[in-house]
């Protein structure tokens, strides 16, 4: 979990210094901005995946704890 | 009948203040030392926009304090008695109509001391004091809904603040455009659409409110 | 297999919207215009351009390229064509009619109609009057290429319009079901109705959570900013708010019925606010979004046919995907209540 949030932590900033310019010279354009403001949109896709796969990551974790617990009142 | 049970419990309600005069006087003080504190630290405040906001932040907490106890303060074999001898509809119509004298009386008392305080910079003052008004009734209803809920939780003042001022804030943010609009000087389409949206919401909320109270008073 | 026929149309959408969204291209654009001269009227000067997307070296022999300056035309004497995405234009000398912005555009068969508004300016005062008017030769102005549109300080980004705004709509759509379900509570006060309200809520406050993230790296790459001050914003902000405050009403209530009922009127309140931030303060003001305050929406022109389906796919997808996330945690929640 702590290694997840460090990944979207890392992310964040490295967008955070390719966008900060906005002038559409070519250059600036083609290296900073990233491929036409692809960038962002992969950047937008990856997060809502990782947001989502983490949710049903914890959720997996919860349903394992919750059927420890049905098996154990099933022996007692 | 029913408008004579209403006007009997609203009454009481104001006996019961009169009866424990520290409850008003605390929030009267609350108001003038906010406001002095206001002052303290800004001196004087020359934004039209912040001067503004000031005021209607300041009156949100001051619709917290005060409202807080109207349901709290029952105990809960007296609310259990003025149920079964009252409509318990007709016990939130009546907090809310004392709520609501409440709260504008104050509103227009702090709106008074702020600016003999601070300054009076708004330049339609008819206007700008019937967004105290119009604001201070719509919050006054909204917070006697939230503290019969809060009342139910807990009851405590973080916990009014906590379901407050999320829910309320549609209500504070019309007052403070209709009062901005009113400290410009301008009054158009646009001010008397904020008006409007203050007296649409203080009837939804309260429609809710009386809607949905059956449901809320049993224990 | 059947019964569960609502979840495969889900992942079946959002594959889609997915496949759709990412594949698709970008319609062909200009992206910068650059002249030679700063005063246009004294002598020739050239443009160079750079294009996106576009067919520049592919279309060369049906290529045409003019300046317009209230309403009047002047054509390029020779386009040079670098490569693709590169051309240099040659234009005869021009003073502007009025201001000294010139629009430009360029034409091809494969490429359609390319304007980039206000493209050159120049510091010419004179306003005697464009000297050579030509007429382009546009067979048509429609551009027969599946794509999405080319708009400025979008670009590719575009594209999170099916990313971004379906986790906002998901979130509405799950606070909506929360809202039946507490209805439905009231009526007959079976708490498993309570249950399925409270587990929806958590899921689009997920949803809402995201919808929050993306759409703030999103704005620091088109507005420039973390957060800008918008009332759409807010207003979503604030309603989750109102909905974290839900939770902690929730928690301070210990017997489970009327922590039902109270939590149910509460989140009833918050509902209606809810509509009137996000649906009818942001009507009132001013706001980047579109559809509030002189933004075009999306049903009119942002959001054109190429766009549509993928972005209905999109939302519908994710909503289907919220109510299955938000029925397994209700099922778990059950479970757990029948052992413990």
């Amino acid at each position: 979990m702590k290694k997840l949030a460090l990944l979207v932590i890392l992310l964040i900033s490295f967008t955070g210094t390719a966008f900060s310019q906005s002038s559409m010279d070519e250059e600036i354009f083609k290296t900073l901005r990233g491929n036409a403001s692809m960038n962002v949109v992969i950047v937008v896709a990856m997060l809502i995946l990782a947001g989502i796969f983490f949710y049903l990551f914890r959720l997996d974790r919860k349903l394992s704890k919750l059927e420890q617990e049905v098996n154990e009142g099933k022996k007692s | 009948m029913w408008t004579r049970q209403i006007g009997k419990l609203v009454k009481r309600e104001l006996l019961n203040e009169t009866r424990q005069q520290y409850a008003v006087f605390g929030i009267i003080l609350f108001v003038v030392s906010t406001i002095f504190i206001a002052r303290f630290s800004f001196k004087a405040v020359k934004e039209i926009p912040t001067w503004n906001a000031l005021f209607w932040i300041i009156m949100l907490f001051a619709a917290v304090t005060g409202i807080a106890r109207s349901f709290a303060q029952e105990s809960r074999g007296k609310l259990l008695y003025l149920y079964t001898v009252a409509d318990p509809r007709a016990l939130l119509v009546a907090k809310m109509i004392y709520n609501n004298i409440l709260l504008v009386a104050l509103g227009l008392a702090g709106i008074a001391i702020y600016g003999f305080l601070i300054g009076f910079p708004a330049q339609n003052v008819g206007l700008y004091i019937l967004a105290v008004v119009l604001g201070c009734s719509a919050l006054a209803s909204g917070f006697t809904m939230i503290s019969a809920i809060a009342s139910k939780g807990g009851n405590n003042f973080a916990l009014m603040a906590i379901l407050g001022f999320p829910v309320l804030l549609p209500v504070l943010m019309a007052g403070i455009r209709l009062s901005k609009f009113a400290a410009d000087g301008l009054t158009g389409d646009g001010a008397w659409q904020y008006a409007g949206l203050l007296i649409a919401l203080n009837v939804a909320v309260s429609a809710l409110a009386y809607l949905l109270f059956p449901y809320l008073w049993r224990d | 297999m059947l019964r569960n026929w609502w979840k495969f149309l889900g992942v079946l959408l959002l594959a889609y919207s997915i496949y759709a969204g990412l594949a698709t291209p970008l319609a062909p654009g200009i992206i910068s215009a650059k002249s030679s001269a700063t005063y246009t009227s004294d002598s020739t000067f050239t443009v160079t351009v750079f294009g996106y997307n576009t067919r520049f070296q592919t279309e060369q022999s049906g290529l045409q390229a003019w300046l317009m300056n209230n309403d009047k035309p002047v054509c390029a004497t020779r386009v040079e064509v670098i490569d693709e995405t590169h051309a240099i234009l040659h234009f005869p000398p021009v003073a502007p009619i009025k201001d000294p912005l010139f629009t430009l555009k360029m034409h091809s068969a494969g490429d359609g109609l390319l304007v980039m508004e206000n493209a050159i300016w120049t510091a010419d005062t004179v306003t005697a009057g464009l000297t050579q008017v030509c007429q382009p030769k546009v067979a048509s102005e429609d551009q027969n290429y599946h794509a999405y549109p080319f708009r400025y300080i979008l670009y590719e980004s575009i594209r999170n319009l099916f990313l971004h705004v379906p986790m906002w709509f998901a979130m509405i759509a799950l606070l909506s079901w929360s809202l039946y379900n507490n209805f439905k509570y009231l009526r007959g006060f079976n708490i498993n109705y309570d249950h399925r309200a409270h587990e929806s809520v958590k899921v689009a406050l997920v949803f809402g959570m995201l919808g929050l993230i993306t759409g703030s790296l999103w704005a620091r790459s088109t507005w420039g900013a973390w957060w800008v001050d918008d009332t759409k914003l807010n207003g979503t902000a604030i309603t989750m708010l109102s909905y974290l405050a839900y939770l902690v009403l929730r928690n301070s209530i210990e017997d489970e019925q009327k922590r039902a009922r109270v939590s149910a009127i509460y989140s009833i309140f918050a509902y209606v606010m809810m509509l009137v931030l996000i649906g009818l303060l942001p009507r009132l003001n001013d706001s980047l979004h579109p559809g509030n305050g002189g933004n075009p929406a999306f049903s009119n022109y942002d959001l054109d046919n190429t766009m549509r389906p993928v972005f209905y796919a999109a939302v519908l997808g994710w909503i289907i995907v919220g109510i299955w996330i938000s029925g397994i945690r209700y099922r778990m929640r059950k479970l757990k209540e029948a052992h413990t």
